[in-house]
């Protein structure tokens, strides 16, 4: 994994790609290397939809080798969605299939002369790409057929449907699974547009007759993800909670707490929401069967297994396991309380290749408008189709929940730097409200993820019980994931590795057993500053300032039920979140 | 209030997930703390609530003291294991990141007026549903009659199949039978055995 390949399709007689060494960026990999590039090659005053911006694809650092939950890709660009940067990142087969192919980043440059759509095919003998418009406009599903029907049901693709092509500010890029199905996504942020620009429709990787990335201290290396695979499996999340439940374990617990933002975040409580809970899910998809139905990884080499796969009433394939903040975006906050109709919109979500997070938002935000009653989930399925179709509401819709409501005079948009909120109320849990508003990406669940902080000893040891904290703990957190999201590691790890000190010793002791060298707890967080600090530059000199780091208003003024609060984490102290 | 029994063959407890999570009541003899409660009153293992039963709500506050925490009448106590997610670990008792949730955090309340009998709501959630909802059920707990409507009718094959005999207010009856009762009454008695 020591090449970049870059693909300029705005080269004169047709995209042109070459392949080039790591250069300035050597040892980067996963978010650390997406951001490097964007920040350092992408002018920050572009527009993310022309020529200067540009796609960048990075496998994690230990992505392509036998280490369990080393199969997350990383996305980066300027984003059509916040206008700041963006790495997104995603599951599925990409980042395994890419690394072994010996690619650290594939970077997509440039703008097509001419509306051409294009693929791009990458096995071991180089890079082949075709011009294809009859591709265009095709759900991600029907592209993957065709492509099994053309290059057989070993590879993997990376692939943008209707929305990227339409250049939807909600356009997600979707990398297919082990069954070789189009359902994970880097959702966030707009990147499906970006790659829409580009006209590139799918990237098809094969890695026959490569094998898998080789470290340079095998023994080693083996005992410590052998040591971390033990972690994984006896912690109780990563080792029985999520295999059993995925991550909508969380709906009832979150509902509990009174932070499940219901109807367009109007209140902390949906009163059905043990319909569409984890458990009952899971007990329904275990009662359905089916291969894979309530427990089963997203890629090879996925020891956790928070993923499954929901079968209809007629027990036929549909789509995935709905992940928590689907089943919220789609359910809670837009009043739904049917399974199989949230199922059928993240169907058809990842068909038209659309975040999940940022459509669900936005049909909240458009029945709040009155575009629909909260609770028809006919009618938010007809919403999602009309964004397929491109329909003139199709297109305000896929375009996110500021423009649409901005478009239907609504006050309550759920949105910082112009990206949708996931699945918690700020008012409730208000150390994330700190990250939605601070982080780098705009509102973002993972930007500040429960990370090992305390193992890692960033910032020092914040009283868990005191009353201060908030910024501190957001600030560390932010560090932290920062850099795991670097390594290419599932986040889910967090858990093990923050409660069991082995575990994530054993981490370590895999990075530095591939690459020969000696990181410590220090060295990591180091990684994770330096991260942020290349996307906070990028942001200011976008035009950035403190002012964006803040939530809406009526966050500070609309007390939230049942609790009645308010966020209150003055803005002075927002401030002093990146203070280090 | 009308009773039903249920005798179920195997493996019946994530049939009851749905009603676990929005809860079933009981009555409990006076005020006591959560451990008390837990472990004296249901039998829990102090290790099982040390170790197992990470996140603790009461009145929906995540509570960090379960020594401290008073339960009283009418109140809604929730378990659950431990959660994955930011938020997840934010709500654990006790944790690192119990600071990003201060807001919500449950307080203890200084005076809690005596009471003969009262009565409390459970809520059950994720693998201490699997692993204590039988102990609860087998004991007998009240639950809203609609809620067991939607359990029968989304596991009807299940029950046609694992359930030896149902049985409303001491009498054998069918499924079609029970289910139409249930749609005319508010509140039940419930006790599941597995045999």
């Amino acid at each position: 994994m020591d090449k970049i390949l870059r693909i300029n399709v705005g080269s004169d007689g047709g995209p042109a790609a070459k392949t080039e060494t790591h250069g300035d960026y050597d040892g980067l990999a996963g978010r650390a290397l997406t951001s490097s590039i964007i920040g350092k090659e992408v002018p920050a005053s572009c527009h993310p939809l022309s020529g200067e911006n540009k796609l960048v694809i990075a496998p994690g650092m230990l992505s392509g080798t036998t280490g369990a939950m080393s199969g997350r890709i990383s996305v980066g660009c300027k984003s059509p969605l916040t206008g700041g940067i963006k790495e997104s990142n995603s599951g599925g087969q990409g980042a395994q299939v890419l690394a072994r192919l010996g690619y650290a980043a594939i970077v997509l440059e440039g703008k097509p002369k001419a509306e051409t759509l294009y693929k791009v095919f990458i096995n071991k003998d180089g890079v082949k790409i075709t011009e294809d418009n009859s591709l265009g406009m095709l759900g991600n599903y029907d592209l993957v057929e065709k492509m099994k029907a053309e290059y057989g049901d070993k590879v993997a693709c990376i692939s943008i449907g209707p929305a990227g092509e339409m250049k939807l500010s909600a356009a997600s890029i979707a990398f297919t699974d082990m069954e070789m199905r189009p359902t994970r996504h880097a959702g966030r942020g707009g990147v499906g547009a970006v790659m829409g620009t580009k006209g590139v429709k799918v990237i098809v990787l094969d890695d026959a007759g490569m094998g898998m990335r080789q470290p340079k201290d095998p023994d080693k290396f083996k005992a410590a993800n052998k040591k971390f695979v033990q972690g994984l499996r006896k912690h109780p999340v990563t080792g029985e909670g999520l295999p059993a439940y995925g991550t909508n374990v969380l709906t009832n617990v979150v509902n509990e707490a009174g932070g499940y933002p219901t109807k367009n975040f109007m209140w902390g409580r949906f009163d059905t929401c043990s319909k569409i809970s984890g458990e009952t899910v899971a007990a329904l998809e275990n009662e359905r069967g089916g291969d894979g139905s309530a427990t089963h990884g997203c890629h090879r080499g996925c020891v956790i297994r928070c993923s499954g796969t929901f079968y209809n009433k007629d027990g036929q394939f549909l789509t995935k396991q709905p992940e928590y903040e689907t089943v919220w975006a789609h359910g809670g906050n837009c009043g739904i309380d049917d399974i199989d109709a949230i199922a059928m919109l993240d169907r058809l979500d990842d068909d038209y290749g659309v975040d999940t997070i940022e459509m669900g938002a936005t049909i909240g935000v458009a029945m709040e408008a009155g575009v629909a009653e909260f609770g028809d989930a006919e009618a938010a399925i007809n919403l999602v189709k009309e964004v397929g179709q491109g329909t003139p509401l199709g297109r305000i819709l896929g375009n996110g929940a500021d423009v649409t409501g901005k478009v239907f005079g609504v006050e309550r948009i759920p949105t910082v730097k112009g990206q949708a909120m996931p699945a918690y109320d700020p008012r409730g849990v208000q150390g994330i409200g700190v990250t939605y508003a601070t982080s780098t990406m705009g509102a973002d669940h993972t930007a500040g993820y429960a990370v090992a902080t305390n193992l890692l000893g960033v910032g020092g040891t914040v009283d868990p019980l005191s009353a201060e904290g908030q910024v501190e703990l957001s600030r560390n957190l932010q560090i932290a994931t920062a850099a795991i999201d670097s390594t290419g590691m599932c986040l889910f790890i967090a858990f093990a590795i923050m409660d069991q000190e082995e575990t994530f010793q054993a981490l370590i002791d895999m990075i530095n057993a591939f690459y020969g060298l000696s990181l410590t707890a220090d060295d990591v967080v180091e990684l994770g500053k330096k991260v942020l600090r290349v996307e906070r530059d990028f942001n200011a000199r976008a035009g950035f300032t403190k002012e964006d780091d803040r939530l809406p208003d009526y966050f500070k003024n609309e007390e939230l039920p049942p609790h009645n609060i308010t966020f209150k984490v003055t803005d002075a102290d927002m401030d002093q979140v990146f203070n280090f | 209030m009308r009773s039903v029994s249920l005798h179920i063959q195997k493996d019946f407890y994530t049939l009851f997930a749905q009603i676990f999570s929005k809860g079933v009541d009981l009555p409990m003899e006076d005020n006591r703390s959560i451990r008390d409660f837990l472990c004296l009153d249901i039998g829990i293992p102090d290790a099982y609530l040390d170790h197992r039963i990470q996140t603790v709500f009461m009145n929906g506050r995540p509570v960090d003291d379960v020594r401290a925490a008073m339960i009283g009448d009418g109140a809604v106590l929730a378990l659950s294991a431990a959660m994955p997610g930011l938020v997840g670990a934010t709500l654990r008792r006790g944790g690192h990141l119990a600071a990003m949730r201060k807001e919500i955090t449950y307080e203890n309340s200084t005076s809690s007026p005596p009471a003969d009998a009262i009565r409390i709501r459970i809520k059950l959630f994720n693998l201490i549903a699997h692993e204590l909802g039988p102990v609860f059920l087998n004991h007998g707990v009240q639950v809203s009659a609609s809620d067991m409507v939607d359990v029968l009718t989304m596991f009807a094959k299940r029950f046609r199949q694992d359930c030896r005999s149902m049985e409303l207010d001491g009498g054998e009856v069918s499924m079609e039978n029970l289910v139409a009762t249930l749609k005319t009454i508010d509140q039940i008695h419930l006790r599941v055995v597995e045999n």
